[in-house]
């Protein structure tokens, strides 16, 4: 690691423990824990939740996709925006006002028995668990790559700072972490644009113009005579339905992620809840959409050598040598330093998500039916924390030498087939009952996981499912699980007039905020919500 | 310590009138806006992904150095930002003219939530206090009613 290097990595951690420690005196309850007591303001959410999206995955990953695949790279970029503008208008202010600590308190409005908690409860530590996985490796490689160390260090420096900071902080440290690092990451990216355009007279065009001219290349085809970077490459039927599926699972996977989803909770109301998704889509729009130029201009700049170093990467260290090959050696530092917040930004959320459920749900709801001793929790959530990380880095140590470049695909499949389905309908859909709503989410947890496990992936010659991207099927099966049961296990008589009854209340109180059934909501000692 | 805000003079049943106004209002709003703006992004972005996907109509060149495919890219980030301020604009018209005021002085929207623990507090110790009171009367009119038929 050069000086410089050095010295941006021991500031950015320094800061961090800072905000820590600062988040530390004021992380006393379960709720500042897990939710920072709804006290964040809409506009640093807002911030917060961009950092959550803007990951690695899309600050390395989707600019090394444009530098080596072109147009179909920019697919990565378009879904994100489009994904929240779907949750500002169907999920945030209704989960806001219905929800307290988790998606669990949502469905729990309506459902009042044990098993859709437990249901989405389970979902919800399941999909973050294999997300955190996902980025734990992909994290490791990446810091290995960037700072010389080894895969086991990489893992223990990741793992120990992800707990210091969620432990001790709690969802506070982890939002303003989040934060600073959301910031840096913008700053990085102009500055990447500015010193890319400075290099082709600050004139975009010409950065679009130069990389028209090379041609769209696969490992099968070699460069395609007459094709251009800026055109979509389409490499056969089965390759179009794959990234099809990938892309619609992706964009409907974004409404049910637990650890995007729970930052609409970390603010006071649902006009807080819509300045977060507002914030948030203002700031993908504006940074997505810089991303071609970037990643244009790393593919003109960039010497062969390094452009193969990107292409062995997977696309993953295009951005830090391009920043190297315009900003020298303290650039690269700077964005490395930056990957590496992006980092433990993301796995904290993670981790705090798999928190609130095991903490809220599982233990406070299932185990304790809701009579429990907060200072208690307060502990079973600091354990909680610890635990899920350490369970997120043994599992990303034994499978070091593993491809698990599927487990992302495979959470953000789940989240769209089972906890998307499940949000939806509790909502909005009047004839949705329990046995429904479990029912679908387990049928669409389990779709995701076989298709994943007969496809490609896992049988490369030989496969039942052509897709690796199983949001087409697995999607479409949990919706239909949960309307078919639902329709097959109606109420009848009273039971009917007390289910129409609680969806009216859960309408109200969805879009209000206010607990209809309880009417002395209106004065202020009385609570809002029905937790 | 901040003190929770006054108490409005609104009697129960005109704060439920009002409430209920709101929410129809809301509810009006969310659907003259949500299905719309839903479906038109919905729509715009599945068209670009078949359109780019499955047929060759965006492979062309709009002028040097611009595909079909891109400038419906960048269009696409344009519509959303274009949708989120008809969104934002027309949720918070209507939380601005129809929002019952004393919801702002409800747990969910205090600014210090130490303040409204501590009156919680407050309020909960004044409730055991009436629930003692009412005990104590409940045993003096039992004791009441027993004297009155020892009497007799």
């Amino acid at each position: 690691m050069s000086t410089s290097a050095s010295v941006l990595f021991i500031l950015f951690v320094a800061t961090t423990l800072g905000v820590t420690w600062w988040a530390g005196q004021r992380n006393k309850s379960v709720e500042s824990h897990l939710v920072a007591k709804g006290a964040i303001s809409g506009r640093a959410n807002g911030v917060a939740i961009a950092g959550d999206f803007i990951s690695a995955a899309t600050f390395l990953g989707t600019t090394g996709a444009i530098i080596l695949l072109g147009f179909n790279g920019f697919y990565y970029a378009v879904y994100i925006p489009v994904a929240f503008l779907l949750a500002l208008l169907l999920i945030a202010e209704p989960l806001r006002n219905l929800g307290h600590f988790t998606l669990g308190d949502v469905l729990a409005t309506r459902f009042r028995g044990d098993g859709v908690r437990a249901s989405i409860a389970m979902s919800s530590i399941i999909i973050s668990l294999v997300y955190m996985v996902a980025q734990f490796v992909g994290a490791a490689v990446l810091i290995k790559l960037l700072f010389g160390i080894s895969y086991f260090w990489a893992a223990l420096a990741i793992f120990t700072l992800t707990t210091v900071y969620t432990i001790i902080g709690g969802m506070l440290a982890t939002t303003y972490i989040q934060i600073i690092k959301t910031c840096l990451l913008l700053f990085a990216g102009l500055v990447l644009v500015f010193m890319v355009l400075a290099k082709f007279g600050f004139n975009p065009m010409d950065v679009f113009r130069r990389a028209g001219e090379i041609p769209l290349a696969t490992k099968a085809t070699g460069p395609i005579e007459g094709s251009s970077l800026l055109q979509p490459l389409r490499a056969g039927s089965a390759a179009q339905w794959e990234q099809f599926s990938l892309i619609f699972g992706v964009t409907l996977g974004v409404l049910g992620l637990p650890h995007v989803l729970v930052r609409f909770l970390t603010v006071k109301g649902s006009r807080e809840a819509r300045t977060s998704a507002v914030t948030s889509i203002w700031i993908f729009a504006g940074f997505l959409i810089l991303l071609p130029i970037i990643s244009y201009g790393a593919r003109l700049l960039l010497s062969q050598e390094d452009f193969k170093k990107v292409a062995d990467s997977r696309g993953n260290l295009g951005m830090p040598l391009l920043a190297q090959t315009v900003g020298g050696d303290f650039l690269l530092a700077f964005i490395s330093a930056v990957a590496f917040a992006t980092i433990l930004a993301a796995l904290s959320g993670l981790v705090i998500a798999t928190t609130g459920a095991i903490t809220h749900d599982i233990y406070g709801k299932l185990f304790h039916k809701g009579i429990v001793d907060h200072s208690r929790q307060l502990k079973v959530a600091r354990l909680a924390t610890f635990s899920t990380a350490l369970v997120a880095m043994l599992i990303a140590l034994a499978v070091e030498k593993q491809n698990v470049a599927f487990l992302a695909t495979l959470a953000i499949a789940i989240s769209a087939s089972a906890n998307l389905p499940a949000l939806l309908l509790t909502i909005y859909w009047r004839r949705a009952t329990a046995a429904g709503v479990a029912w679908g989410m387990a049928a669409g947890l389990v779709a995701a996981v076989t298709i994943i496990l007969l496809s490609p992936i896992f049988n490369p010659e030989d496969s039942l499912v052509k897709l690796s991207s199983p949001g087409l099927i697995s999607i479409p099966i949990g919706f239909l699980v949960m309307v078919g049961v639902s329709l097959a296990s109606q109420p009848k008589g009273d039971a009917l007039t007390d289910a129409d009854e609680l969806f009216e209340r859960v309408r109200f109180q969805a879009t209000t905020g206010i607990d209809p059934a309880n009417p002395e909501a209106a004065p202020p000692h009385e609570r809002v919500a029905a937790h | 310590m901040a003190q929770p805000p006054a108490a409005n003079h609104l009697t129960r049943e005109e704060r439920a009138a009002a409430l209920q106004r709101y929410y129809e209002e809301l509810s009006a709003a969310r659907k003259r806006v949500v299905m719309p703006l839903a479906s038109i992004t919905l729509g715009a972005f599945f068209l670009q992904q078949i359109l780019t996907n499955f047929t060759p109509v965006m492979d062309g060149l709009v002028f040097e150095g611009m595909t079909w495919a891109y400038l419906y890219g960048f269009a696409l980030f344009f519509l959303v930002v274009v949708l989120t301020m008809i969104y934002k604009s027309a949720m918070d018209k209507v939380e601005r003219e129809h929002r019952p005021p004393h919801l702002d002085q409800t747990a969910a929207h205090y600014d210090d939530w130490r303040a409204w623990e501590s009156h919680q507090a407050t309020l909960e110790a004044d409730e055991d206090v009436r629930d003692e009171h009412q005990r104590q009367a409940l045993i003096d009119e039992l004791r009441h009613q027993h004297e009155k038929e020892k009497g007799l």
